[in-house]
């Protein structure tokens, strides 16, 4: 998996790790029980502090998409989650989404067919 | 003559050397050209290939005149003007080649934004998850124990034996050597940590090539570790035993060199040949741009990436992170360095034109040439011979010119002397003190030396 990070761009760092993993882990291109880089060894072949890699890691581990131990470091977690549960914070995030969309002139039908066209990219 | 035979023999191969390695840079390097990254099928445009026929025509003709400089050294016969003309020369060579290639590197940039030859990649860093994971397959540290000893061990020698000129003059050269050694440890674990390659989507060939790379690199600084042990040894005997044998020390140091040389080049070569092969067999080819951390193809600027070392887009190795302090302050202390060869050609032509001083004082002789001066009292001189020959003379150390020998010099059928005078005179005073040391002098001329002679004979028999 190529892991790109665009210092020019307004997202930061640690996010942008982030999303990738995400998007990565959804895509099946990271499997379940997968093993992640080491934070020393992120840093070290990105060029950039390990504090920045460790944020990712933390972030990630704190919303479930990751495990991170000292002895195995840091793994691709196994969903234990119930499928149709959807976590609050994913359905504040996605409040916020629509209502971008809705700022943008975007009408139901066209967000809901955006999100089907997505959806079918990442399967 | 002989400062000549060394001066072309080490220092002409650079010329060629400099051509082919930066002439070897214009191919493709991963999509890169120039120093410029371009896409896969604007590589061979017309407009490209137009602007590297006119950088190997620009090279070509420096080449030529470069060529041609040194000889300019076989019309004098002064050795300090022929150290200057190859140290000027070799100061100018490592730059020179450079001008032709930074001036296509602006005209291909140019083109590229003309012609918005944009790579997708541009500015991005990138890092293959799964390469990141693999663990070095490094050689133990216990490799690199028999070249750091052999290393170490001439200047623990030399350090014991620090009363003798011989060990003092020969510590700065092995502790020179010694350093070379210990480099090579460390820059072979650097090389290691070093960036991954990224030329594909399939984390198996970025793999593959970035164990090549790792590999071959590894393999060259063990290899450059062992051959510098062996030469620091043999240096150490040759200076302290073999001093007299020139030639065989001249042959087995071009041989070093030749096998410093192939070490890079063969790891270089492999890699670069390995590189196109990956390139050619992927199915999905991934380009990075990093063009824009890169000021002239040849200068890596990049104030995100907290390395200090990345690799070269231009030539082998690596090069240093512009935007770290720590290289700023490097760079600085290499510029005063280069500057110090301009200043030692300053200080060998002071040398070479300085007159002797041969002169009786009150109660000693004195022989004086620039910053040396020796001392001898009248009450220490046991005899003093004229000579109007002078033996065939060997140098152990010190100064050796055309028209100035200075320092210690094995005198034949008087063993080691110290000696201060102009080898094409006729005549030179011998002298011999009461503890056994030995002096043979002259003056700026026979005249000033047959004088000088003249008057200590009768001083000392007034005494």
């Amino acid at each position: 998996m190529l892991l790109s990070l665009d210092f020019s761009s307004n997202i930061p760092i640690y996010q942008q790790i982030r999303n990738q993993i995400i998007i990565a882990i959804s895509e099946g291109i990271l499997v379940p029980g997968e093993q992640l880089p080491t934070i020393r060894t992120l840093a070290d072949q990105t060029g950039i502090n390990m504090m920045t890699v460790n944020k990712a890691y933390q972030l990630l581990k704190q919303e479930g998409y990751i495990t991170a131990d000292r002895r195995s470091g840091a793994k691709v977690a196994k969903r234990s989650q119930e499928a149709g549960v959807v976590p609050a914070s994913l359905c504040n995030e996605l409040r916020l989404l629509i209502s971008q969309f809705k700022l943008q002139g975007i009408n139901e039908d066209q967000f809901f067919s955006l999100c089907r066209e997505l959806y079918q990219k990442e399967d | 003559m002989f400062m000549k035979i060394i001066m072309f023999v080490f220092c002409y191969p650079m010329l060629p050397i400099l051509y082919f390695v930066i002439k070897n840079e214009l191919q493709p390097r991963k999509n890169i050209v120039l120093g410029i990254t371009l896409p896969s099928e604007e590589l061979k445009n017309p407009a490209v290939t137009a602007i590297i026929k006119q950088v190997i025509q620009q090279m070509r003709r420096i080449a030529i005149i470069f060529a041609l400089v040194p000889f300019t050294s076989l019309f004098t016969h002064y050795d300090s003007i022929t150290y200057s003309i190859f140290m000027m020369w070799i100061t100018i060579l490592c730059f020179i080649f450079f001008l032709p290639f930074i001036l296509g590197n602006k005209k291909l940039q140019k083109l590229k934004k003309e012609r918005e030859w944009h790579v997708d990649t541009e500015g991005i860093t990138v890092v293959d998850l799964k390469v990141s994971l693999e663990k070095p397959n490094t050689l133990h540290i216990l490799w690199f124990l028999p070249p750091v000893i052999i290393s170490i061990l001439p200047v623990i020698i030399d350090i014991m034996n620090l009363s003798d000129d011989t060990s003092r003059y020969s510590l700065i050269s092995t502790c020179s050597f010694a350093f070379i050694t210990i480099l090579c440890v460390f820059l072979y674990h650097i090389s290691y940590r070093s960036k991954q390659e990224i030329i594909s989507t399939d984390s198996l060939i970025n793999q593959t090539l970035t164990r090549i790379r790792r590999y071959n690199w590894g393999k060259c600084l063990i290899g450059v570790a062992y051959t510098n042990a062996l030469y620091t040894l043999y240096f150490w005997f040759f200076f302290h035993f073999h001093q007299k044998s020139m030639f065989v020390f001249l042959a087995v140091t071009l041989l070093y060199i030749f096998f410093l040389l192939w070490w890079v080049l063969r790891a270089e070569f492999k890699v670069r040949l390995a590189q196109q092969q990956l390139f050619a067999q992927t199915n999905d080819p991934y380009i990075v741009d990093e063009d824009c951390y890169w000021i002239y193809g040849l200068f890596y600027y990049n104030p995100n990436n907290k390395r200090f070392l990345v690799e070269k887009r231009i030539g082998f190795g690596t090069t240093c992170n512009f935007a770290k302090t720590s290289t700023k302050i490097l760079s600085i202390v290499v510029i005063l360095t280069m500057l110090a060869l301009p200043v030692s050609c300053v200080a060998m032509i002071q040398s070479e034109f300085s007159p002797l001083k041969l002169q009786l004082d009150e109660d000693s002789v004195t022989s004086s040439h620039l910053y040396t001066t020796y001392d001898i009292p009248f009450d220490t001189i046991e005899s003093v011979t004229l000579w109007n020959e002078l033996p065939d003379i060997t140098k152990e150390n010190g100064t050796g010119f055309h028209n100035l020998c200075k320092g210690s010099y094995s005198v034949a059928g008087n063993g080691t002397c110290t000696i201060c005078l102009n080898p094409n005179n006729n005549s030179f005073l011998f002298l011999t003190k009461t503890n056994g040391k030995k002096y043979v002098l002259s003056g700026k001329t026979d005249a000033e030396t047959n004088a000088i002679y003249e008057q200590l004979i009768t001083n000392l028999s007034s005494k």
